[in-house]
């Protein structure tokens, strides 16, 4: 079955959701019996090295089952609404260095778009003349950045969707990819979600009609755009996953003055604390003691302020006229001691220091206010300063709707926009046809991007903390985020056959019947219950790429761990030429490890060197899984496309020549 | 057209933008372009009169921020004056109230 025919709601759609539930619960209970069991009686207490792990790898396997389930428990159903005739739209066409001809084709449909109040945008990020004249061509607007984002952060897709909502102003975007081919009826068939005043978008799945046969590269996410999306819809928390999606122009702009003005209050009283801290512990001439009381009583008046409810624009006002007369007062302490000087000058008969005193005894008021002494020299900062701009002096514009947090801006713009009260729904029907990477190098950096940006967004606004998500919300989120952390357990799942062929420790107490006779069901039932999700689309791949990728989801939460700097990198969306075996060595490494721990536990056994039958049989079967899984990233690495293959785009597009 | 603007120029640094009408996602770019213009020519110290607006949406907040942030970098300020109570509900909601000096009409911003 493929992806369009899957997300048509099903005539039984009840009986359905029924059977997931019960299978759901069979799968839970043998889960909890069997880890229950191995928590219990079945630690090798003797190699706890080795135990430990796969229990704690088995442990948190189990616990994403039971997130899995929660996800898909209750999926969203409801009909398609019929369109809100007078709504305007902005299609928004991202591109920072793709080519012209990609970008082109999307903006030729996305202009075919059936419906009469829509603009079409072409965002360039690489401010390409080529582009702006094909723009042009077309009858697109063009938007790139403009002079104010100089020397200023650029903050990748998200900086450029931010950039064009200050510059357009229709009550929707639709935001694509630059290679996202929109169908015609894209609007038509999901602007009437809009009718409920609190949806702030609606996802719609990305296509890719450029799957080369077998999807070798494993970029099909038929899984996550269909079951995993319905479920997470049926809690409202469908993701904005970038593209396909139309969102509500009032609730970006929301999101981004929420978090403007929570960050200008959490700057602003950082910044007072610290003057604060600056005039009580810093200051030790006396020149700057006078400066400390004019200071000193500015922040007074400053609380004073704040405790009557003034807004941060006049408290600002008052700290900021308070370092001005400070700087003064300090540049005249500075005169007056200079004046000291030239007396002492003067009383030795010279009398052009005399003259020199006079006129700045004269003058003090004037010269002192002229020539201001250096914040720096009050032991202030100019961070702690221009903190008290209320204009985010770092940042090109004060607004930033979409979140740049993170690198996978989508996801973190979804979750403020959840936080503050919205809506979200995920319409399951294919409107839009892209492109998905052709090599493996390309498909390995996508993916390192999407499990980068995910964790920078964990911790940086954790879902289980953030408030305005309720549980179920908070649960979605973590659910997605958990999973990048799979890198460490597959590790152990394909290292423990490899350590107990070859040394015959076991991390079990015994292979015995009722270890099988545990986990066997429970692994039958899970696997039943997964095929029952998918009717029928092929999960496989999904599946082998979860496990091959394990050093890929290590690196991406140890680089963002570590605090190690990552940036946006755009997915090519053509063929990369490059060899892409060495990226895959590990896998390569485990696979070869594999292979010769299981031709020693055969080796073994046949010779009569290990009495564990059981264990050896169940361990190289075990091996030979995983050197199928792995397979799949090798085989990627050398894969090559069929001379006779040819990318076929969707057939509304050709129809339109 | 959803929005009126009228600038009276009071000096050199300070102008009085006095606005009618609706400040929403359509008629929001025209403010900003004012608030542009103002800025380039040196006004920096600025006034908007909301009293003829009866109608402010997240769009038009964003543009007044926008005013905000070109008016400080550019060494000068941003007052509010007479938002009637809807409008001022508005800002109350995105706590917005908290960042601006708001005054019941454009004598009382002046002094």
């Amino acid at each position: 079955m493929d992806l369009q025919s899957l997300l048509k709601k099903p005539d039984n759609f009840t009986f359905r959701v029924t059977v997931f539930r019960v299978m759901a619960a069979v799968t839970l209970f043998l889960g909890f019996n069997y880890i229950i069991w191995r928590y219990m009686f079945s630690l090798n207490w003797k190699a706890l090295w080795f135990a430990i792990p796969l229990l704690a790898a088995e442990t948190y396997s189990f616990i994403n089952t039971v997130l899995f389930v929660f996800m898909l428990w209750k999926p969203a159903s409801r009909p398609y609404p019929p369109p809100l005739e007078e709504a305007s739209v902005d299609v928004f066409i991202t591109t920072y260095n793709e080519p012209v001809d990609i970008v082109r084709l999307t903006a030729k449909a996305a202009l075919a778009i059936e419906w009469s109040r829509l603009k079409v945008y072409v965002l360039d990020d690489g401010a390409r003349r080529e582009m702006r004249d094909m723009a042009a061509g077309m009858g697109c607007g063009y938007i790139t950045r403009g002079e104010e984002w100089s020397g200023k952060p650029l903050h990748a897709k998200a900086g450029n969707i931010n950039n064009a909502l200050m510059r357009t102003d229709s009550e929707f975007i639709l935001v694509l990819d630059a290679d996202q081919i929109p169908d015609p009826r894209i609007i038509r068939r999901i602007i009437g979600y809009f009718r409920e005043p609190k949806v702030a978008f609606v996802q719609t799945p990305q296509h890719f009609y450029n799957l080369p046969p077998g999807d070798p590269f494993g970029s099909d996410a038929s899984l996550f755009y269909g079951p995993i999306m319905q479920g997470k819809d049926g809690w409202n928390a469908a993701f904005f996953c970038g593209s396909n999606a139309v969102l509500r122009r009032e609730a970006l702009l929301q999101i981004g003055l929420t978090d403007y003005v929570r960050e200008m209050d959490t700057r602003f009283h950082k910044s007072l604390k610290s003057l604060e801290h600056t005039v009580t512990s810093k200051y030790v001439s006396a020149s700057n003691c006078i400066s400390a009381t004019v200071l000193r009583t500015a922040l007074e008046a400053a609380h004073g302020a704040l405790h009557e409810g003034k807004p941060l624009e006049k408290v600002s006002d008052i700290i900021k006229e308070g370092i001005e007369l400070a700087r003064e007062n300090a540049s005249r302490c500075d005169m007056v001691e200079i004046a000291d000087t030239l007396r002492h000058l003067a009383e030795g008969g010279d009398t052009r220091a005399g003259e020199a005193r006079r006129h700045i005894l004269d003058n003090l008021a004037e010269l002192a206010r002229r020539a201001k002494s250096d914040i720096r020299s009050l032991g202030l900062s100019k961070e702690v300063v221009d903190s008290l701009d209320l204009t985010r002096p770092g940042e090109a514009q004060p607004i930033l709707p979409m979140a740049t947090i993170s690198i996978t801006e989508d996801m973190a713009t979804a979750m403020r926009l959840h936080a503050l009260g919205w809506h979200s729904i995920f319409h399951p029907e294919i409107l839009a046809y892209g492109l998905a990477p052709e090599d493996l190098r390309s498909v390995l950096g996508q993916r390192l991007r999407w499990a980068q940006g995910t964790i920078q967004v964990m911790l940086r606004e954790n879902p289980l903390f953030k408030k305005g998500l309720n549980l179920a919300q908070r649960v979605q989120y973590f659910t997605t985020m958990y999973s990048y952390f799979s890198g460490f357990s597959s590790l152990v799942f394909l290292l423990s056959p490899v350590l107990f062929l070859l040394t015959g420790i076991s991390p079990v107490s015994a292979w015995s019947l009722e270890f099988f006779l545990r986990i066997i069901p429970f692994l039958v039932i899970n696997k039943l219950m997964l095929l029952y999700v998918a009717r029928g689309l092929n999960i496989r791949r999904s599946e082998q790429y979860q496990l091959s990728l394990f050093p890929l989801w290590i690196r991406a939460l140890l680089s963002v761990v570590l605090g190690k700097k990552i940036s946006f990198v755009v997915t090519p969306k053509e063929h990369q030429s490059g060899h892409s075996l060495p990226l895959v060595w590990p896998q390569i490494a485990v696979s070869v490890s594999t292979v010769i721990a299981m031709l020693f536990g055969i080796y073994s056994l046949a010779r009569g060197l290990s009495g564990q039958l059981l264990g050896i049989l169940m361990n190289v079967f075990w091996g030979g899984y995983n050197i199928a899984m792995l397979w799949s990233i090798v085989r990627a690495a050398i894969y090559r496309l069929p001379k006779d293959w040819k990318v076929r785009p969707p057939a509304f597009l050709i129809s339109q020549d | 057209m959803d929005l009126e603007l009228n600038v009276r120029t009071l000096s050199e640094k300070k102008a009085v933008i006095e606005m009618g009408g609706r400040l929403n996602a359509s008629s929001a770019q025209m403010l900003k372009a004012q608030f542009d213009e103002l800025v380039k020519n040196g006004h920096v110290e600025l006034i908007c009169d909301f009293t003829g607006v009866g109608f402010l949406d997240n769009s038009g907040l964003s543009v007044i921020v926008s005013g905000l942030k070109a008016s400080r970098e550019g060494g000068g300020w941003l007052k509010l004056a007479g938002l009637n109570e809807e409008v001022g509900q508005i800002f109350k909601i995105t706590r917005l109230d908290r960042v601006f000096e708001m005054f019941p009409n454009v004598e009382a911003a002046l002094s």
